[in-house]
């Protein structure tokens, strides 16, 4: 009996410690202390869909998934020179590869990216015709946008649209490669009107190092050198209140990696109570003399949550709006639910899509009972509703008790309905100090007030105490000290 | 009482309070004990220990899952024998009088206050929230203040030094301590490569025999 239940005991703890999956990849977040750990999967794979299981043949080289705000997927199969609509249940509906202006017919070379607003008129970056083409559902083009013939845009530079994203108002907002300025704008009657959301040239060590050497060098040195421009945004996503989000795919700067934008073009995902957000893995590895960092390829933004997908790695990283990091999955390699190069990644309904542009394939992920848990704690969470969210949090813990997430919000949710002694054990376990010590100074309060007839009685004794004390002892004792310094002080003039 | 009638252990209290005249007296009458001295040491590390594990969370400075007692042992014992042997070696050079016992005996001492006052000090921690940390962080100085100090006026009692060259030495001994530790790791380095060789000259040699 006794071997039976140390068996028993000893399988719980081996099936306890390794993480259980049966996925290829091995779900992880980062914990209060910046460590990655493993987590239980938000999402597992369902589904790989190709070219011939949408009915489409095989794809080329498609460089965009999105999902269209008319409820269709539209997939860019760019060396096809074509765009793709694929129905919820990933069927092709049409393909957009020809488009009728008056008499003339117009083709796609290469296209890149593709928008599509509530109505299903499509955006599309004609990269290789160097202009950006909108349609109407049935294949009419409405206008044909190229290079803008103002003196704000660079002249001697070419027109390369690369992603566009477009405001419920209609004003449009397109990444050009090369262009430096942040992402041309065309207004609501596809005017031209400027540049939006710049960025800045990063001030690391080597840039302030060339800026003094090319202070000295000459003018042929100074061709010779590096220039240093601001980083380029990768992707873009826009979501229902028309806050866009930005990716950069090169930085150092981990706060800086993905941003919200505002309509003025400042970034407003900075974090709330002073803390830094990071965007990705926060450290890069060497292999083979080439250093590998998360580099954010595309950016999807959901209802409550925006995933950015890292090409280096093909994964995927999952962020609440506020964005604190839910889940990273996925992975490199030729198993389900990997990838050889993932391109591009986006929301539907629950599940979550990446496309693969080496594969030519299309990966399924469904949302876990994991997944949906934690995200109604946080929508329940952010509404305000504290004593429903707790049992939320709590199921939360059980899958995964050192989260950060969930011990934070479980914390903050014990604090509002005034158990201060379990939210300070989930903020010491989410590590932080701020708030644990705000629920330290309640428990306290709480524990003087419940107890204060001892505690005045302790007081009361101790001065007491200390009274008779001084009484009895303090004049003798200070007359022997005065007595001992005296003679100490004589005692040494002798010598 | 006189101070020359106090026993040795009471004269480790009398030098809490008065290092000046506690400390040349040690030095004169043979007031100090290696035994107390090495039981101080111990205690010193038993109270660095202390303090690491069992701090409160607001005022603990490293994470518990963090913590090898192994190494904070090291640490503690280490640094006091290092700064006695680092000291003993420069001041000899510099017509110190104090003998290398005496260095650890006096090093030892002056970790008394911060033995005394980091066990309460810590289990108060656990008072305190973050809005009063200014009391912890006020007797936190004073603990490292007034060891610092009684090691200071120390060996400059152990030594018969006056306060200028005994800043100067302390400086030295900080640097000597480096200059230590950095020969340490490069004997420690070069006797791993030594092994490393040694077990490659080894294996290719049992191949080819």
């Amino acid at each position: 009996m006794k071997r039976l239940l140390g068996l028993a005991l000893a399988a719980v703890l081996i099936t306890g410690i390794m993480p259980v999956s049966a996925e290829s990849y091995q779900s992880y977040t980062y914990n209060a202390y910046d460590e990655p750990v493993y987590a239980p999967d938000m999402y597992i794979t369902s589904e790989v869909y190709n070219g011939e299981s949408l009915g489409i043949g095989d794809l080329n080289q498609p460089t965009d998934l999105i999902c269209g705000k008319d409820g269709f997927l539209y997939l860019t199969d760019s060396k096809n020179n074509r765009i793709v609509k694929i129905s919820e249940e990933l069927k092709a509906e049409k393909v957009f590869d020809s488009f009728k202006q008056g008499e003339n017919t117009l083709t796609l070379s290469s296209p890149t990216n593709v928008f599509v607003t509530g109505d299903g008129t499509l955006y599309i970056s004609d990269n290789g015709n160097r202009r950006v083409i909108i349609c109407s559902a049935d294949g009419n083009v409405i206008k044909v946008l190229e290079k803008p013939e103002s003196e704000l845009f660079p002249q001697e530079k070419e027109f390369l649209p690369m992603d566009l994203v477009v405001t419920s108002t209609g004003v449009l907002y397109v990444l050009c490669d090369g262009i430096y300025q942040g992402a041309v704008v065309f207004d609501e009657k596809n005017e031209f009107s400027g540049f939006y959301g710049s960025n800045t040239v990063e001030a690391s060590f080597k840039v302030i190092a060339d800026y003094f050497w090319k202070k000295i060098a000459t003018k042929e040195q100074r061709s010779k050198m590096s220039r240093y421009v601001p980083v380029q945004y990768s992707a873009l996503a826009i979501d229902s209140e028309d806050f866009v989000y930005a990716a950069v795919s090169s930085t150092d700067d981990l706060s800086a990696r993905i941003r919200k934008l505002n309509p003025l073009g400042n970034n407003i995902l900075t974090g709330t109570d002073g803390r830094t957000l990071s965007f990705g893995d926060s450290s890069s590895y060497t292999y083979g003399g080439a250093t590998y960092s998360t580099a954010f390829e595309s950016v999807t933004v959901g209802d409550t949550m925006f995933a950015a997908l890292d090409r280096t790695d093909g994964k995927v990283f999952v962020y609440s709006q506020d964005g604190d990091l839910l889940s990273v999955f996925g992975g490199k390699g030729n198993y389900k639910g990997c990838f050889t190069d993932a391109v591009a990644v986006t929301f539907l309904g629950d599940s979550l899509l990446v496309l693969d542009a080496k594969k030519g394939a299309i990966t399924r992920f469904e949302m876990t009972d994991y997944g949906g848990v934690l995200l109604k704690a946080l929508e329940v969470y952010t509404d305000g509703r504290y004593e429903e969210s707790l049992e939320l949090w709590q199921e939360v813990l059980k899958y995964s008790s050192s989260s950060y997430l969930a011990n934070l919000g479980y914390g903050k949710a014990l604090y509002q309905i005034g158990e201060y002694k379990e939210a300070m054990e989930c903020f010491e376990r989410a590590n932080d100090k701020q708030r644990y010590s705000e629920a330290y100074k309640m428990y306290r309060n709480n524990i003087i007030r419940e107890n204060f007839v001892w505690f005045a009685a302790g007081a009361v004794l101790i001065i007491i105490l200390l009274a008779v004390c001084i009484k009895l002892s303090l004049f003798s004792k200070a007359f022997y000290f005065i007595k001992r310094k005296i003679k100490l002080g004589k005692g040494r003039k002798q010598v | 009482m006189k101070y020359s009638e106090m026993s040795k252990r009471q004269y480790l209290f009398y030098i809490l309070i008065h290092p000046v005249t506690g400390f040349e007296e040690m030095k004169f009458n043979r007031k100090g004990s290696l035994k107390i001295a090495n039981l101080l040491c111990v205690l010193f590390c038993f109270a660095v220990i202390f303090r690491q594990v069992l701090s409160g969370f607001l005022f603990r400075a490293q994470r518990i899952e963090k913590i090898n007692v192994i190494w904070s042992v090291l640490g503690c014992v280490g640094l006091l024998f290092l700064f006695t042997l680092s000291n003993w070696l420069f001041c000899t050079l510099l017509d110190g009088k104090g003998r290398l016992p005496e260095i650890w005996i006096v090093s030892c001492y002056s970790m008394l206050p911060f033995i005394l006052i980091s066990i309460p000090l810590t289990i108060l921690g656990h008072a305190f929230t973050l809005e009063e940390s200014f009391f912890y962080t006020a007797m936190t100085v004073l603990l490292y203040a007034w060891s610092g100090l009684l090691l200071f006026i120390g060996t400059m009692s152990v030594h018969q030094f006056n306060i200028s060259k005994n800043i100067m030495t302390v400086i030295f001994t900080l640097i000597g301590i480096l200059i230590c530790l950095f020969l340490l790791l490069l004997l420690f380095t070069l006797l791993r490569n030594v092994y490393i060789f040694g077990v490659t000259i080894y294996n290719e040699l049992s191949f080819r025999a």
